[in-house]
């Protein structure tokens, strides 16, 4: 058997449907989250029960691909069942839908879903007289917490089995003769659900008048008569009005509604998050919470206020988290700086390299005090340790001892839940590395070389991170299902609209930020072609979760590391910020087009729940487990193996200079060398790094652990971060997602979105790197290009809104 | 390296790229995970 469940948008179709079937598919709190139709089944009934998701859909008319495809589905498929799904809480407007399911030939049930909200809010609604009404059965239910769900399930098995004859809530219009007599041909022609189709061809259907033509003949002159009336002969409309007056003066009894003249709860939610001016700015703020909580590792922002920032003292802010003041933690960090630095270049000999540099400079300072006329600072020079010497000395030791002081830099803040969790994971891979290095301590080089510098490395790399993902997503999770990010699209329509976007297109680019391969098969919802095209070339642009890795080792590596969190938001920001000048510039030299009205309804803020959230995460673990343990894996090998043997690999292992790898980079480093990131020695194993992220993008990190380079060991500037960042973000995506934008783009458009994803990558960058390169070596230049880019994009926004403007008055 | 090295360490390399191999041949009509990578499921995959 198989039943489908049908209903408007976000009335909790997919909830029931995962709740049947054990299923997890993607639920979201905002509306058109389904796009296709999805399958799974149901075991409790003794017979195996196939369950079909369909979109959510507000009426049965031919408009929207979604409509489309849930009305294809019942007319062709024609499943056992349909199980309406309506939600209580806007009974009225829900009916709508099922006054036209009625009028198909196939048993159906209503489930009257979000009743636990209707009874939370002293509401009801008579669900046997509903029934009654409706002359179907119509069962109770509650899909987010789990009530009732068998009860409809079994009530659907029930009426499967009969057979149900379709009726109308037309019967007393009258123009309802006409329909009889399309019916009656359609019965003639031996048609399914000949009331349904005869409905709509009275209505003027495309789909179906276009099919048979000599029905619409046949009530031509009869539908003439209508032409004088109120709806100018519209017969779609008087078919609405119909439906709705006929709700509107039979089910008002069946609903009890307590007379709340105060506002919702969430009405009074959106009045500050909704709110004209307010909204954007709360939407970043709320975004900054939520990448600081996950990659700062300065919580409370005691850094800051340290170094006076804030204005506030920073030895009283330091002792009250640390017990300790900064001076003490600088020299702290300064002393660790100075001795690793001594361990790594001499081994052994550290030690006395060391002491004979502390003597050195001692003796330098008590000279030069002496010469001043001043008493010497250091009189026990044979015994003197870093610790007992002043901070500017130790910074002179540092210079003497080739090291750079700008590198010393004491991260003295409380981490962020985010960070803490990284370190955590990092220590716990890192002590696997160790028990490998431990295992394989007697094994041939290339064997251990395999297992500890390949996949140890490289799975340690993305493996280190991945509790810090899971807790961006958590959050990501907790603003979708809570109502917010339906909110989000909202506000952004306004802002869209100029783009020549809808605030429709803004759904299947937040899905981006998770990934894009279902964010841009998402955009089917979009009915113009080159809103689809355009939606398709930015979405890569909001940050998947595959790059957040990348993001996550770059945002350590950021010069002075507490600022990682404003790292990670600002890459996640400019995604936003080129999405939008791609879209003005492709609509200041293309064709203007208007979009077509976004409306959407918003769905009631909910507190997130626990089993929606969990089940996000499980996906997302599953998903990079199972990548990992695949492509990345994969990927991992083969760059061990480029990177340990040359051309000639039957001569045995070579060093990384020399390898096939290096050989293949250092082309690719060329191409790259304008964009600054390449530059140096190892700048060959960034623009490997990059290629292979066309795999999968966390191959990116594994790459770069491969080779050697971990976000402690990055030796690349901010201005040469920035730009690697950059061109990974805007860069082609993973080949799974150049599939799905090859399904789902029209055929020029696929190209052009090709040239504009790799076209944009390389720009973008170039300009970041050089405009870092002059904030770093010549400001005042750098400050005046940036004002001149700011006011180039400006005037992009005026051209385009002038031309738009132009094509909305033609 | 010694010819066996050589052979060893391919087989190893082989072995370890399988779960890949498989998952790019595996058959297009299997109901179960997404296997392409993305999130999307089976039956939408652009890998299938």
């Amino acid at each position: 058997m198989k039943f489908a469940l049908a209903g408007n948008p976000n009335s909790g179709k997919t909830t029931l449907f995962n709740a049947l079937t054990g299923a997890t598919a993607h639920v979201g709190n905002w509306p058109g989250v389904t796009v296709d139709k999805r399958e799974g089944s149901y075991k409790k009934l003794g017979e195996k029960i196939d369950i079909v998701d369909l979109p959510g859909i507000y009426s049965l008319s031919p408009y929207t691909p979604e409509e489309i495809v849930a009305r294809n589905f019942i007319v062709d498929e024609k499943p056992d069942c349909v199980i309406n799904i309506v939600d209580a809480t806007n009974l009225e407007r829900n009916l709508y839908l099922t006054t036209q399911l009625l009028e198909m030939d196939v048993p159906v049930v209503v489930a009257l879903n979000m009743m636990d909200v209707v009874k939370k809010s002293g509401n009801e609604v008579n669900a046997t007289e509903l029934s009654k009404k409706l002359g179907v059965p119509v069962v109770e239910l509650s899909a987010l917490r789990n009530e009732g769900i068998h009860d409809v399930m079994k009530k659907a098995y029930e009426v499967a089995k009969e057979n149900r004859k379709g009726h109308s809530v037309l019967e007393t219009e009258d123009f309802y003769d006409l329909i009889t007599k399309v019916e009656e041909k359609f019965v003639e022609l031996g048609e399914s659900s000949p009331l349904f189709k005869a409905i709509k061809i009275v209505e003027g259907d495309e789909a179906l008048c276009a099919k048979y033509p000599q029905l619409v003949e046949l009530i031509k002159s009869d539908k003439e008569k209508y032409k004088d009336n109120d709806f100018g002969g519209d017969f779609e409309g008087m078919v609405a009005d119909a439906r709705y007056r006929y709700i509107t003066a039979n089910y008002a009894d069946t609903i009890k509604k307590i007379d709340k003249k105060t506002e919702s709860k969430s009405d009074k939610i959106d009045k500050v998050m909704t709110h004209r001016i307010f909204a954007i700015p709360l939407f970043i703020v709320i975004m900054f919470v939520v990448f600081h909580l996950v990659f700062s590792e300065d919580l409370f922002f005691i850094n800051g206020i340290s170094k006076g920032n804030a204005g506030i003292s920073g030895e009283t802010a330091i002792n009250v988290f640390t017990g300790m003041g900064y001076d003490d933690i600088y020299l702290e960090e300064m002393t660790g700086v100075i001795t690793e630095k001594y361990e790594e270049d001499f081994g052994d000999e550290a030690d006395d390299k060391l002491n004979s540099a502390i003597s050195y400079v001692a003796n330098k300072v008590n000279v030069e005090l002496q010469a001043k006329g001043e008493e010497i600072r250091y009189d026990d020079i044979d015994n003197l340790a870093l610790e007992d010497m002043e901070i500017e000395d130790l910074q002179e030791l540092l210079v003497y001892s080739g090291g750079d002081v700008e590198e010393v830099n004491p991260v003295i803040g409380i981490p962020s839940p985010g960070v803490f969790l990284q370190s955590w994971m990092g220590f716990v891979t890192g002590k696997l590395i160790d028990l490998g290095a431990m295992i394989s301590e007697t094994w041939p080089a290339w064997l251990s070389g395999l297992l500890c510098d390949g996949l140890l490395s490289g799975l340690d790399a993305i493996f280190s991170f991945l509790p810090q993902i899971l807790l961006l997503f958590l959050f990501i999770a907790i603003l979708e299902d809570s109502g917010y990010m339906a909110r989000v699209a909202f506000i952004m329509d306004r802002a869209f609209r100029g783009l020549g976007l809808s605030g429709k297109a803004f759904i299947p680019l937040l899905m981006g930020f998770g990934c894009s391969v279902p964010a841009m098969m998402a955009t089917k919802t979009l009915e113009e072609e080159h809103e689809r095209d355009m939606t398709i070339r930015l979405t890569p642009f909001f940050s998947c979760g595959a790059k957040a890795p990348i993001w996550a080792m770059l945002a350590v590596a950021v010069a002075g590391s507490f600022l990682g969190d404003i790292f990670v938001f600002s890459i996640y920001l400019l995604g936003i910020v080129v999405a939008i000048i791609s879209a003005l510039l492709i609509k200041a030299f293309g064709k203007v087009k208007e979009v077509p009205p976004f409306i959407m309804e918003l769905p009631a803020y909910h507190a997130p729940q626990f089993k929606n959230l969990m089940a996000h995460l499980w996906e997302k673990l599953k998903h990079f487990v199972y990548k990992a343990s695949t492509i990345i894996t994969a990927a991992i090998v083969l760059i061990w193996f480029l990177s340990n043997f040359g051309w000639a690999f039957w001569q045995g292992m070579v060093g990384i200079e020399d390898s096939i790898l290096a050989s293949l980079g250092r082309v690719l480093q060329y191409i790259y060398y304008p964009l600054g990131f390449t530059w140096g020695s190892e700048g060959w194993k960034y623009s490997v790094a990059t290629i292979t992220g066309l795999i999968a993008k966390e191959d990116v990190v594994a790459t770069m652990a491969t080779l050697g380079i971990t976000e402690k060991t990055i030796a690349l500037s901010n201005a040469q971060i920035y730009a690697f960042a950059s061109y990974n973000l805007f860069t082609l995506p993973c080949f799974a997602a150049i599939g799905a934008a090859y399904g789902d783009s029209s055929k020029k458009g696929f190209w052009i979105t090709l040239l504009w994803w790799l076209g944009c990558s390389y720009v973008v960058s170039l300009i970041i790197f050089w405009l870092g390169y002059l904030f770093e070596h010549v400001l005042v230049v750098g400050i005046i290009v940036a004002l001149l880019l700011v006011a180039t994009i400006i005037l992009l926004f005026v051209y385009t809104a002038k031309k738009r403007k132009k094509v909305l008055a033609n | 390296m010694k010819w066996w090295e050589f052979l060893l360490m391919f087989v190893i390399i082989i072995i370890l790229l399988i779960p890949t191999i498989i998952r790019f041949t595996k058959n297009k009509g299997s109901k179960g995970s997404c296997s392409c990578g993305c999130e999307a499921c089976n039956k939408d995959c652009p890998m299938h």
